[in-house]
């Protein structure tokens, strides 16, 4: 069994230092991340400033910035599945003939390639600034909720992934998939709680998405960690992206074992 | 000169048709794309939507009239993105391409603005217009000549975003030979162009109109459509614009001489 980690172990290794070289390259990119969040901050307070209140439906000016600049960190993961950029170079340039000829699998391969850069956004650009909200947004944050928030971030990344690899496998049949990704990443910031908090929705409308993937790339995570979701619906939440996480990973499965035939690579 | 206009206007024209039936080869990819581009208004209608539903909204704005800045914004990206679009230029000049564009005789800016854009961004272009129709038909009392002056200020604010955009992508080739950075920069400024630069404080009012200039095309018209800014103001604004757009090009063709072949 440790030999066949070891290869894997290898390449996350090799990749992790490819990443580390362009270390101006994610600065910047944390930067744009972050600066397209932050608009809403500017257009929230705007907002409360002309109502002259201090809470719009239950949630405070503060809150509203926190979870803002929240969502702008948890975006550095949830934002943009990198998988399906690789995917697209690997099927359009026929590098993926390299890939399947290694005693590894590709699907494996296309994660720990992904997966350093991740690390590196969670690592200098999510996790700095949560702590900065919580310690000058004076939030409470028990021990029991930053388990549950790693928890539904976990959810949140396995699903993006999931999502990005099956739209990364449309590359096969299509010219490109910026259109397919675009969109997609497009409904998430919408449904998922980007532009405003599901909290300002109906009722029913709040309900419906919290069943759905959406709100796990933001709502959840920056709604469970600032206390605006209850302790109670964050675990059933945990348990709807579990179950979510699962049909995902039998969906890939089924997609990736059709695309796979009728891959045709060129070269590479 | 008018000879030399005319032929590449003709350019321009035959190189649009070109690239669309390149897009509309693949049909149902170039709809969803199309689409795709359409969901960025639909993100601007919900936004403001939701905070006109639980707030008062932004001070000295409706909610038809918010409507009316994020149509022209989503408008003006659209048509931005038609013609000039970074993260396609640059590899076209660091892949050597570029070369071909020179050793023809028509202006090169013309020859950029004619290949590098992304045609599926008539998608923001089609649901700017219908949402701004649908605030308009919502506003009562709208002034028939604010109204047209406001479009025009737009078609000038726009062309002066437009050389900007070409500026400031072809700088990037030089400083850096990317030009991803400068593609999301603009997707940002375009965000906050949905909205009045009066919540970004004086700072961002200033950085927004000459810095990166998206409110020109965007804010300034809507103000002027409801008649928000005077004569003198309006006359100022369209200046700047013109004189910006004028600066922009001098600057592109300037950039355009530290252009180095990479074979092609």
């Amino acid at each position: 069994m440790g030999n066949g980690i070891q290869p894997y172990a290898a390449a996350f290794k090799v990749q992790f230092k490819n990443q580390l070289a362009y270390r101006t390259d994610i600065i910047l990119d944390m930067i744009l991340t972050m600066l397209s969040s932050l608009i809403f901050v500017f257009v929230w307070v705007a907002a409360y400033s002309f109502s002259g209140t201090t809470s719009l439906d239950g949630l405070s000016l503060t809150l509203m910035i926190a979870y803002f600049v929240m969502v702008g960190a948890i975006r550095q993961i949830t934002g943009w599945p990198q998988i399906i950029n690789n995917m697209e170079d690997d099927i359009k340039q026929g590098g993926i003939a390299r890939f399947m000829i290694r005693p590894m699998s590709y699907t494996m391969q296309l994660f720990l390639e992904a997966l350093p850069v991740n690390i590196l956004f969670f690592v200098f650009g999510s996790i700095p600034v949560i702590v900065l909200v919580i310690v000058f947004g004076h939030f409470v944050v028990s021990y029991q909720l930053i388990a549950i928030f790693v928890v539904e971030m976990l959810i949140a990344y396995f699903m993006i992934n999931l999502i990005g690899f099956m739209i990364g496998s449309m590359a096969v049949y299509l010219s490109s998939v910026w259109g397919i990704a675009n969109g997609v990443a497009e409904v998430f910031s919408i449904a998922g709680g980007a532009i405003v908090p599901l909290a300002f929705l109906s009722q029913g409308v709040a309900n419906t998405l919290m069943l759905t993937p959406f709100p796990f790339m933001y709502y959840i995570p920056a709604g469970t960690l600032l206390g605006i979701i209850p302790m109670s619906t964050a675990l059933q939440s945990v348990a709807v992206g579990i179950a979510w996480v699962a049909v995902l990973a039998v969906l890939a499965h089924f997609v990736w074992g059709r695309v796979k035939r009728d891959i045709n690579a060129v070269g590479g | 000169m008018l000879d030399g206009a005319r032929r590449n206007i003709d350019v321009f024209l035959s190189s649009q048709r070109y690239t669309w039936l390149s897009f509309l080869i693949y049909r149902v990819q170039a709809l969803t794309w199309i689409i795709v581009w359409m969901f960025g208004t639909a993100a601007s209608l919900v936004s403001i939507s939701v905070i006109y539903g639980v707030s008062g909204g932004i001070a000295g704005w409706s909610y038809y009239q918010m409507l009316a800045i994020a149509a022209l914004a989503n408008m003006l990206i659209g048509i931005v993105s038609y013609t000039i679009t970074p993260w396609n230029l640059v590899p076209i000049m660091r892949l050597g391409t570029f070369d071909q564009y020179l050793t023809k005789p028509y202006n090169p800016i013309v020859l950029i603005l004619s290949r590098s854009g992304s045609k599926a961004s008539i998608g923001g272009v089609i649901s700017g217009s219908i949402m701004l129709v649908y605030a308009l038909a919502n506003i009562s009392g709208i002034n028939p000549i604010a109204l047209a002056s406001s479009l025009a200020l737009f078609v000038l604010g726009t062309a002066t975003l437009v050389m900007f955009a070409v500026m400031i992508s072809l700088l990037s080739y030089v400083l850096f030979r990317s030009g991803n950075y400068i593609q999301w920069l603009m997707n940002i400024a375009s965000d906050t162009a949905n909205y009045p630069l009066q919540i970004y404080g004086l700072a961002g009012t200033v950085l927004l109109t000459v810095g990166l200039p998206v409110g020109l095309a965007a804010f300034y018209p809507a103000e002027l459509m409801f008649v928000k800014i005077d004569y003198t103001f309006t006359v100022g604004i369209a200046l700047l614009s013109a004189l910006m757009l004028f600066g922009f090009y001098k600057l592109s063709m300037y950039l355009l001489r530290f252009y180095t072949s990479g074979g092609g």
